[in-house]
C-alpha cells in the first residue's frame, strides 16, 4: 500500500499532464516500477500518462525509435529478432535480470529515474539518443543535455551514426548493481565516453582518436571520480582506477 | 471502481488509489501470491497480467483496469493438478514452497509464449524468482520435463 496516494489523475492530453506536473506533491506514472518500489509519502498525486505515450518500438538499420510507453522486454523481444548482436540487449538484462520488472519497466520510467547504474542509461548516454521531450510543445533535445523537465515521449538513436560501441562494467556479482560502468562510441574522428555506477550522476568526455593515450584514460578517471563516494565498495582511488581501467579497456576494444 | 478478470472472473475492486494488486489479492484471499519485498526482488508476487508476468506489488490497483490476471489458485481444482505442478511435485522441486507459485507462473507464461523453449529461456524467467532452500537445479529440471511434453495449459 501505497499509503500518501489521494488521486490518480488520468489527463486527456499532455498539456493537461504538464500543468498537473506544476504541483509540488505530484509526479508522472508510467511503468510504475521505480515509483511503487520507492512509495515517497511526499507524493500524494499520481499522473497517469499510459495513455498518452505510446509503447512500440521500430527499429531499422536506419534509426531504433522507442515510445517512452515500451517497456524494457517490449525492446528486448522485437529487438532481438532483428539484430541479436545489439549491444542494449544485453545491458537491459544487466540492468534488470527479472523478466516481470521487464514486463513493467518503461523507457520513459527508466530514463525520468535517471538511475546512473543502469547500463540502459549508459548506452543511451553513449549512443547520445534523441529525446522528444513535450513541454508546452514537443521538443527534440539530446539525453546527454536532457535536464530533465517535461514528459520524455519517444528516444530515437541512430546506429549507422557511430561504428563501433562497447561497454565495461565492474560489479561484486554479474547480476549486481555496477560499481563503475564505462560505455563508449566511436564516431567521426573521436571517441566518446559516458562513465556511470554507484555515482551521482552519469558523465561524458571526448578525446581525438589521435590523441587516444592511457593517459588520457587517468585524466577522465581523475576527473569522473569526483562525482562518486568512498564508501563499502570501495576507497576513491580503487573507484579511480577501476574507472580508468573500464576506459582503457573500452577504448582499445574501439 | 475498477473492474478486470481474475482467474477468469470478472472482478470489480473499490478501494483506495495507492492499492497495490498484491494488497488487494491477499485481501481477497489469494495467499498463492506472497509479499517478498516492495521493490519486486524475490518474484515472490509474480502474477500473470494478460499472460505476461509482473510483480503484483509494485503495480497500483488502477493500472489492471481491463486486464485479465491468473494467479496459481486457477491451477489446481482440489487434489487434481496442472501438469507443471505435477512436474514440480515428481521432481521433488519444492521445500518450503513460498516461491513454487512465482516458478510456477513464470514457466507457464513461457511456455505460452515461446515455442520450444530451451533451457536458458527457463533460467531467463526464473532469474526474476528467488528461492533460498531448494535452489534452481530441480526446478529447471522439472520445467524442461514439462515443457518437452508440448501440454502448456
Amino acid at each position: 500500500m501505497w499509503y500518501s496516494i489521494k488521486t490518480v489523475e488520468k489527463p486527456s492530453t499532455l498539456k493537461e499532464a504538464v500543468v498537473s506536473l506544476k504541483n509540488i506533491d505530484t509526479t508522472l506514472f508510467s511503468g510504475g516500477s521505480y515509483l511503487v518500489a520507492d512509495k515517497n509519502p511526499n507524493i500524494q498525486s499520481l499522473i497517469d500518462i499510459n495513455d498518452l505515450v505510446g509503447d512500440g518500438v521500430i527499429a531499422s538499420i536506419d534509426g531504433v525509435h522507442i515510445d517512452a510507453g515500451a517497456t524494457l522486454q517490449t525492446f528486448l523481444d522485437i529487438v532481438y529478432s532483428i539484430n541479436p548482436e545489439c549491444r542494449l540487449l544485453k545491458g537491459i538484462k544487466l540492468s534488470c535480470p527479472s523478466k516481470q520488472i521487464r514486463n513493467q519497466r518503461t523507457f520513459g520510467g527508466e530514463i525520468g529515474k535517471g538511475r546512473p547504474n543502469s547500463e540502459v542509461m549508459l548506452f543511451l548516454h553513449a549512443v547520445n539518443a534523441d529525446l522528444t521531450v513535450f513541454t508546452d510543445t514537443e521538443r527534440s533535445v539530446s539525453i546527454r543535455d536532457w535536464d530533465g523537465s517535461g514528459i520524455v515521449t519517444k528516444i530515437s538513436y541512430f546506429p549507422k551514426r557511430i561504428s563501433g560501441i562497447e561497454l565495461e562494467r565492474f560489479s561484486l556479482l554479474e547480476s549486481a548493481p555496477a560499481i563503475v560502468i564505462v560505455s563508449g562510441v566511436k564516431r567521426k574522428n573521436q571517441f566518446e565516453f559516458s562513465v556511470g555506477g554507484t555515482t551521482n550522476k552519469i558523465q561524458s568526455f571526448t578525446c581525438l582518436i589521435e590523441d587516444w593515450s592511457a593517459e588520457i584514460s587517468k585524466e577522465f578517471a581523475g576527473n569522473a571520480v569526483k562525482e562518486f563516494s568512498a564508501d563499502h565498495l570501495g576507497s576513491l582511488d580503487y573507484k579511480e582506477n577501476l574507472i580508468a581501467t573500464a576506459v582503457n579497456r573500452v577504448g582499445d576494444a574501439l | 471502481m475498477i473492474q478486470f478478470q481474475l482467474n477468469g472472473k470478472q472482478v470489480s475492486a473499490n478501494v483506495r488509489p495507492g492499492t497495490t494488486l498484491l494488497d488487494f489479492l491477499r485481501d481477497k484471499g489469494y495467499f498463492s501470491v506472497k509479499y517478498g519485498s516492495d521493490k519486486g526482488e524475490t518474484g515472490a508476487d509474480t502474477i500473470l497480467v494478460d499472460g505476461n508476468m509482473m510483480n503484483a506489488s509494485l503495480m497500483l490497483i488502477h493500472t489492471v483496469s481491463g486486464k485479465n490476471i491468473e494467479t496459481v489458485e486457477s491451477f489446481a481444482h482440489g487434489q487434481d493438478v496442472h501438469p507443471l505442478q505435477d512436474s514440480f511435485i515428481e521432481e521433488g522441486a519444492i521445500q518450503c514452497g513460498y516461491c513454487t507459485p512465482g516458478m510456477v507462473l513464470a514457466i507457464e507464461s513461457l511456455a505460452r509464449e515461446k515455442d520450444n523453449p530451451n533451457e536458458s529461456d527457463v533460467k531467463d524467467v526464473l532469474a526474476g524468482v528467488y528461492c533460498r532452500c531448494t535452489g534452481y537445479v530441480k526446478p529447471v529440471k522439472a520445467a524442461m520435463n514439462y515443457l518437452a511434453t508440448g501440454e502448456p495449459k
